[in-house]
């Protein structure tokens, strides 16, 4: 028998307060179970870590278990994230389109972790634009969100914690990026030895 | 006299370790073949332990590996494997671009049965142990 290749990574979730970051995690973490409805801002950090198959050509089976840290986008706590995002492998970038600055403000979150993790060292990274259950009152089109990830080669993903939907389809593209990474690395590792 | 305690041969055994693919095990970074490695899966800090048969004194750690950016080591002296202390605080080694990085530590390890390698960051997400060494002699 073949036993399954496990993979772990650490995935942070940036964007303002109030963009749905927790709640985003929390469906994920929880597979739907768990939505806070009450706003409950985030201190600092909260953590959580789960599995994630990825499909792999051949038969053996592999798994990414996500570490992810989802900080705080309160000002309050501007000093102490940078810690938080230390060794991080990719990011989720969260804004509210019924929110116009929150999505003009994840230039300025880019450049914050740039400073920690030099982003175009990590593996993945993704733009969700949550809260697409209120479509009525989008400030910010579907084509601008997209044209902000493809400017920094971010995939992008629409996405309501409140309805469960879109919220797995980020953390699977980062578990398979992740996958991917370790393929191409184990070649070079490979062939600096041979 | 001193003679590579590390190797399968002389009785080393790599038996803990924080990442586990089969097809780069542990093993592979004390069978004495720098073509083989023990591979990280992800995440730092990793750890190797490299268990020896009889309680050793150990002069030099010799290391061959790819992609790691900062290590130290730690010897613990008990056959269980118990408290562990530093013999090689945090140190950064050179990139080497992705080639091989070909390191040799002063230690003193004067009865050792275990030693702990600590991969603390790496150049690369994904780093490999080539080949541990660990120069030195059994005590009677
Ligand atoms: N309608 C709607 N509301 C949402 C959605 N996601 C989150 N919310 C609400 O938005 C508010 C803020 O959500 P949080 O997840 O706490 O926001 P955050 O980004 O973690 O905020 P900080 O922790 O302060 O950085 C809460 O009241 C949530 O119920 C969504 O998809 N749709
Ligand atoms: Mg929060």
């Amino acid at each position: 028998m073949v036993s399954a290749l496990k993979l772990r990574s650490k995935v942070v979730v940036l964007g303002d307060s109030g963009v749905g970051k927790s709640a985003v995690t929390q469906m994920f973490h929880s597979n739907g179970q768990k939505f806070p409805k009450n706003y409950l801002m985030t201190i600092g950090v909260d953590f959580c870590m789960k599995p994630v198959p990825v499909q792999v050509a051949d038969e053996s089976r592999a798994t990414v278990e996500l570490f992810v840290f989802d900080t705080a986008g309160q000002d309050l706590f501007a000093e102490m994230a940078p810690h938080y995002w230390e060794g991080s492998a990719s990011l989720i970038l969260v804004y509210d389109i019924t929110r116009a600055e929150s999505f003009h403000n994840l230039a300025e979150w880019l450049e914050r972790i740039s400073r920690v993790v030099p982003v175009e060292s990590m593996v993945s990274g993704c733009v969700v634009a949550n809260k697409a259950d209120l479509r009525e009152r989008a400030e910010i089109s579907r084509e601008a969100g997209e044209a902000f990830a493809q400017r920094y080669g971010f995939a992008f993903f629409e996405a309501s914690a409140l309805e469960h939907s879109g919220i797995d389809a980020p953390f699977a593209h980062v578990a398979a990026a992740t996958h991917a990474r370790y393929t191409d690395s184990l070649a070079k590792l490979t062939a600096a030895v041979s | 006299m001193s003679d590579n305690l590390a190797s399968a041969e002389n009785g080393g055994q790599a038996l803990i370790a924080t990442s586990w693919d089969q097809a780069h095990p542990p093993e592979h970074a004390i069978d004495g073949d720098d073509a083989t490695f023990w591979v990280t899966t992800g995440m730092f800090p990793q750890e190797l332990v490299v268990t020896l048969p009889a309680s050793s004194a150990v002069a030099r750690v010799m290391l061959r590996s790819v992609g790691i950016r900062r290590i130290s080591i730690h010897a613990c002296p008990t056959e269980q494997p118990g408290a562990y202390d530093t013999v090689l605080p945090e140190t950064e080694i050179a990139d080497g671009a992705g080639s091989r990085q070909s390191e040799v530590f002063t230690v003193k390890m004067e009865a050792v049965r275990h030693v702990k390698l600590v991969i603390h960051a790496g150049w690369d997400h994904f780093v490999a142990v080539n080949d541990i060494r660990l120069d030195g002699r059994k005590l009677d």
